[in-house]
């Protein structure tokens, strides 16, 4: 019998991996116009919107934007908004693109500045751009958040991850982390809900001090 | 017959007491083992002087500060950056490498441009680094080196640099750059602090299966 077991694990061990980042996932498409929101600013996210753009079903883009970081503060990541650079390069104009900002850097940060966008725009939709193994969460994030009828006007459409997918993650360690991270975040984010301080990152001369402190 | 039913019954409450009593004892002690688990990862070993520090790929926010504090409290003379390698697919032409992003924060810091060295070969993980810092090291006889990471990182480093280094590892030491909002203390009560933590511990048992 056991034999047997092994032997089915074996031959479907594809299937039952695939199976097991199902659940990570919630299939969304954008197949409407509506104001398009990056949760990310990395190639991927960059490109997918460039091909929203292209097919007229992103009138605007509007990016999540948290508190600067201590190596931002120093301008470590060169002059610009890193997002509107890479996203005119894609030959977006600058004028469709706007930010959200976020008062803190937490996790359900994004849900909170949405909320207020879409009391702000009451006819409008949303499309948020999110990982691929993140959009259940995403999803359960912005369910939590929204005001109950504000759900329905915000659809999340995962863009898939060039390097895996829920057919192929076992294959390499980043996969294999972001089924962790994203199991682990998911069922931490249910039990707890949203969490965190709400404090920004301590600016470089602070960090300065709790290190001395720290001696 | 009733002395032993009575028996079995009394061994069936004590069994019953005991598998309600030890989940309960273990959700009120949590604070204490959980802090405990995030200290295990913690082997930091600062020494008071080293000829040179290397700040790990990532935690830009984080390590070349701490690099940067110790170079101008006049503990060391050198800080050696790894040449960070990205998958192509995510790099956009317009990025900023990590290796990059590090040695603008050092400069912004103070550091002076001549006491940072970038380590060629790209590395896109720990073990590369580790191997790079094993060629410098064959390469500068007798240096002492003292690895900047994030404090929960440094057993998992460490273990992978002394495979890495054989005889060189006695003189490599290991300093712990600290979090914002989240310490061993208190890592479970918030997201970031949950998913750092728990994420290490399941690398660090995923690194001693392999070994």
């Amino acid at each position: 019998m056991a034999a047997l077991v092994l032997l089915l694990v074996v031959c479907f061990k594809s299937q039952i991996l695939t199976t097991l980042a199902a659940p990570l996932i919630v299939e969304g498409s954008a197949s409407f116009s509506a104001p398009v929101v990056l949760l990310h600013q990395s190639k991927p996210f960059f490109d997918e919107t460039a091909a929203l753009y292209r097919a007229a079903i992103a009138p605007q883009i509007l990016v999540i934007q948290k508190p600067l970081s201590r190596s931002e503060l120093l301008g470590a990541y060169g002059p610009g908004d890193r997002s509107t650079v890479r996203l005119s390069l894609r030959g977006i104009p600058e004028e469709l693109l706007a930010n959200i900002w976020c008062k803190d850097r937490r996790a359900w940060a994004f849900a909170t500045a949405l909320r207020t966008w879409l009391i702000e725009h009451p006819r409008s939709r949303l499309i948020l751009l999110c990982e691929r193994f993140e959009s259940r969460r995403a999803r359960l994030i912005l369910d939590r958040v929204l005001d109950a009828e504000d759900r329905d006007r915000a659809f999340v459409v995962p863009v898939r991850d060039p390097l895996f997918d829920e057919t192929s993650w076992w294959k390499r360690k980043e996969g294999q982390l972001a089924l962790f991270n994203n199991y682990t975040a998911l069922i931490y984010s249910y039990f707890n809900g949203d969490s965190g301080s709400t404090e920004s990152d301590l600016n470089p001369a602070e960090y300065r001090t709790l290190l001395r402190a720290d001696k | 017959m009733k002395r032993e039913g009575r028996r079995s019954r009394w061994r069936r409450w004590i069994c019953l007491a005991f598998l309600l009593t030890w989940p309960l004892l273990l959700f009120c002690s949590r604070p204490a083992w959980l802090t405990w688990a995030a200290q295990l990862l913690d082997v930091s070993n600062a020494p008071a002087h080293v000829d040179c520090l290397m700040v790990l790929g990532g935690g830009s926010n984080t390590r070349p500060f701490v690099a940067a504090d110790w170079f101008l409290r006049g503990k060391t003379t050198t800080i050696l950056v790894p040449t960070v390698q990205s998958p192509p697919e995510l790099v956009d032409e317009a990025d900023v490498p990590d290796h990059e992003v590090i040695r603008r924060v050092l400069l912004a810091q103070g550091v002076p441009v001549g006491s940072i060295t970038l380590l060629p070969c790209e590395c896109s993980s720990t073990r590369d680094e580790a191997a790079v810092l094993a060629t410098y090291m064959s390469e500068h006889a007798g240096v002492s080196v003292a690895i900047v990471t994030n404090t929960l990182y440094t057993r998992r480093t460490k273990s992978i640099f002394c495979r890495q280094l054989g005889d060189d590892a006695k003189r490599v030491f290991y300093i712990g750059a600290p979090t914002d909002h989240f310490d061993e203390a208190s890592w479970w009560k918030c997201e970031e602090g949950f998913m750092c933590y728990a994420t290490e511990l399941v690398k660090l048992a995923r690194h001693w299966l392999s070994l």
